[in-house]
């Protein structure tokens, strides 16, 4: 309810003095206009005068009209007194005075008198005793009427005045009951300015605090806050501000904000402030400022903000944290992040390989267990029926009988002691204990070498070598495993093909590689066969009841790779197997060993 | 008596040049008619014993001038033909800052020459056309240009509107 009232008594009561001031004014300077316009006296208001003159003149001509009559001296003197007799009659019979007359109530007199005047003139000139008493008959009576038309224009005269001067005081009452007002408004409003003035002066006090607490807040904070107008002129530096631009509020003031600081002659920085100075806010993070004393590059965050004053802008706001320190720290938690990521990672594929190689391990039992139940109970068996016999038909037994059933168990031991000598050459492989002493060898060469050597004539003549211009294909490799390796392949290809098929050899080769195909007749029952082909200890379906471990193979690829060539089997026409053993030619460097063991970790 | 004939003696050598410029080009022509107006005090041109004096010609070869105005004392606007009253006074060789101007009856006014130089004040000889008579207010009247300037809408200047004129004496 406050509020309302305090509004009515601050605009009404100002507004309605103002009015109150404005028409009593009005008022007065009326009146006043009209008391200097009555103040104005008319000359037929000094009808007095008019009449005395006029009574005066007829008295003198009365009076040089009987001296005349007696003694007889200048006639222009009776004519002098008529003139101005008759000069005062006109006045008053006349105009203004004439009408005042009548008001008076003696027109009357005057007509009389005009009528008469002839005759007056008549009598002045003759002037004989009977002329006299004629004169004196016509102005007595207009003497008489002037006497009364005097008092009367006193009365009347005074009358007026009296009237004019109540009209003038009643009017001066007015005028200074209207100045009485004017000045009770003018109180009112010097009442009511002075108040203003001590609201103004209040508000300018707690604008004053506002100002100085907005100040202390600018000045104590930790963002640098520069404020620039419209024209790109710094206004406003903080402390903060001088801290990070390395220059004090005295130097930047007043100066354009380009010249403070290449800094704000960036680019985006420039774009920014030009911005936030056309009405749009803007923000700007992590940008890069290189301090002048060689400092360290700072990095800073900019909010930048449009100056109003009312609806119209002034300049722009920045404000400019600096964010150097956040950002390292945030820096080497990105980087820790990343090392943590990056041992997960070797760990998880250390376990991995560790888990591969568990499984592989088991993998290689199973299958070494599985050729051990296999191929090692067979010679035992052999060995057992073998000294069986020998016990059982001790005394009935010649000795070539013994010498054959002795011969048979030593077979089936020396095939247990290949075996044997087969698995441990695997694991010396595996151990890599295998040497290897690379040099250039005639494969044509080895291969003429094994055909000639083999035990069985009829396994000899199956053996078809082919390919080549018949000359030396020559590798390089170590000779003895080359030998090993091509041994084991034909000992394969012949136990594993039908009899009398024949095993077909294909040669060749130039200064980078050499390749040697060998193809024969049999089948592998299905993708998974093919790819365990292989592995240690793994035997095929068609091996069943032939001797062997599984790991001739496994150990010619193996050597294969540690000569820098390789060992695959390749695509073949239906019921075909084909092997190529590849290695180096002699322009070929050796390969590392290392290659022969992708699934080897040197950690 | 010894300091009259002082006075007498420092007067002489001015009343000789007074003289001798009267006798040539400052002495005015004698009126050959009725004399009008007679101008006395300090003025530098005579034609008589101390004064000038004027019949109705001599007047009417001033500049004539006219005037309309409405007067105190007559109803309507009304034409004035006559002269100037500062053309009349350096007629005469005025010297003066006063005047006082006398009527057939007696009627005398002291009027500021001042105020002839501020307005152009007329001594008319005629109104309406026809001439003013010794029985109304003529021969001559001394009229304000009371319409032309409010100032002299006021009855301190009313009551300079001499008529029947009849001498004016400069002081």
């Amino acid at each position: 309810m406050r509020n309302p009232a305090r509004a009515v008594l601050g605009i009404a009561l100002p507004v309605a003095a103002i009015i109150l001031f404005v028409s009593l004014l009005g008022f007065s300077l009326l009146r006043l206009s009209g008391i200097e316009r009555d103040m104005r006296i008319e000359a037929t208001q000094n009808m007095l005068w008019v009449i005395s003159r006029a009574h005066v003149s007829s008295l003198q001509l009365g009076e040089a009209a009987a001296q005349q009559a007696t003694a007889p001296a200048d006639p222009a003197q009776l004519q002098l007194r008529h003139d101005v007799f008759l000069s005062r009659f006109a006045l008053l019979a006349d105009g203004p005075q004439r009408r005042q007359m009548e008001v008076l109530g003696f027109a009357g007199a005057l007509d009389q008198l005009r009528d008469r005047l002839p005759e007056l003139a008549s009598s002045l000139a003759r002037l004989a005793p009977v002329d006299m008493v004629r004169v004196r008959a016509i102005l007595a009576p207009y003497n008489a009427a002037l006497t009364h038309a005097a008092n009367r224009a006193m009365v009347a005269e005074w009358d007026e005045l009296g009237e004019t001067l109540d009209a003038s005081r009643a009017q001066l009452w007015q005028i200074i009951t209207s100045l009485i007002g004017i000045s009770l408004a003018g109180a009112v409003l010097c009442g009511h300015f002075l108040l203003a003035i001590r609201d103004a002066r209040r508000r300018q006090r707690l604008i004053d605090k506002e100002k100085a607490l907005s100040q202390l807040l600018i000045g104590s904070s930790g963002e640098g806050i520069v404020a620039v107008d419209d024209a790109r002129i710094c206004t406003l530096w903080n402390e903060a501000a001088e801290q990070l631009f390395g220059q004090g509020g005295n130097q930047t003031r007043g100066r354009a904000l380009a010249d403070i600081s290449g800094f704000f002659q960036v680019d985006s920085i420039r774009r920014m402030i030009d911005s936030a100075i056309a009405g749009r806010p803007a923000v700007l993070f992590d940008q890069p400022f290189f301090p002048p004393a060689q400092a360290p590059t700072l990095y800073l965050d900019l909010r930048c903000f449009s100056l109003r004053d009312g609806s119209r802008i002034i300049g722009a706001i920045l404000l400019v944290s600096d964010v150097t320190s956040r950002r390292a720290a945030q820096k080497e938690i990105a980087d820790h992040r990343d090392r943590l990521e990056q041992l997960v990672a070797a760990r998880t594929s250390e376990l991995d390989a560790a888990l591969t190689r568990e499984r592989e391990a088991a993998e290689l039992y199973r299958h070494f267990g599985t050729m051990i139940s296999h191929q090692f109970r067979t010679p035992l068996a052999l060995v057992d029926s073998a000294l069986q016999r020998l016990m059982r038909r001790r005394d009935r037994l010649t000795p070539d009988e013994v010498l054959e059933r002795g011969g048979k168990a030593r077979e089936a031991i020396a095939r247990l002691t290949r075996l044997v000598d087969s698995t441990l050459d695997a694991a010396r492989l595996d151990a890599g204990q295998i040497e290897v002493r690379s040099q250039p060898c005639d494969l044509r060469a080895i291969l003429a070498q094994l055909c000639a050597d083999q035990a069985d004539p009829v396994a000899g003549r199956r053996l078809v070598v082919a390919g080549g211009d018949g000359g030396p294909v020559i590798a390089r490799g170590d000779p003895v495993h080359v030998e090993n390796i091509l041994a084991n392949l034909l000992a394969n290809a012949l136990k594993y093909s039908p009899a009398g098929t024949p095993v077909c050899i294909t040669l060749k080769g130039d200064a980078t590689r050499t390749e040697c195909v060998i193809t024969n007749q049999g089948g592998l029952s299905g993708p998974a066969e093919r790819a365990m082909l292989f592995e240690r200890y793994f035997r095929g379906r068609n091996a069943e009841g032939r001797p062997g471990i599984g790991v001739g193979l496994y150990m010619a690829r193996m050597l294969a790779r540690l000569q820098g060539g390789d060992l695959l089997l390749q695509e073949a026409e239906p019921g075909m197997v084909r092997l190529a053993l590849r290695l180096p030619g002699v322009g070929q460097r050796p390969a590392p060993a290392e290659a022969a063991f992708p699934g080897r970790r040197s950690a | 008596m010894r300091k009259l004939v002082l006075v007498g003696l420092t007067a002489l050598p001015i009343g000789g040049s007074t003289l001798a410029q009267g006798l040539d080009a400052n002495a005015l022509p004698a009126p050959q008619g009725p004399v009008v107006l007679a101008v006395q005090g300090a003025i530098s041109r005579f034609n008589a014993e101390g004064a000038a004096m004027f019949d109705m010609e001599m007047l009417k070869a001033l500049p004539p001038a006219q005037l309309d105005t409405t007067t105190a004392v007559t109803d309507g606007l009304r034409r004035f033909d006559g002269f100037l009253m500062r053309d009349l006074l350096e007629l005469v060789g005025a010297q003066g800052d006063t005047l006082t101007a006398g009527a057939l009856n007696d009627y005398a006014i002291d009027i500021r020459i001042e105020e002839f130089n501020r307005f152009d004040v007329l001594v008319a000889y005629a109104m309406d056309g026809t001439a003013l008579h010794p029985s109304d207010k003529g021969p001559l009247w001394i009229v304000y240009p009371r319409d032309q300037h409010a100032a002299l809408q006021d009855i301190r200047y009313d009551y300079r509107w001499v008529w029947q004129l009849r001498w004016l004496d400069i002081r």
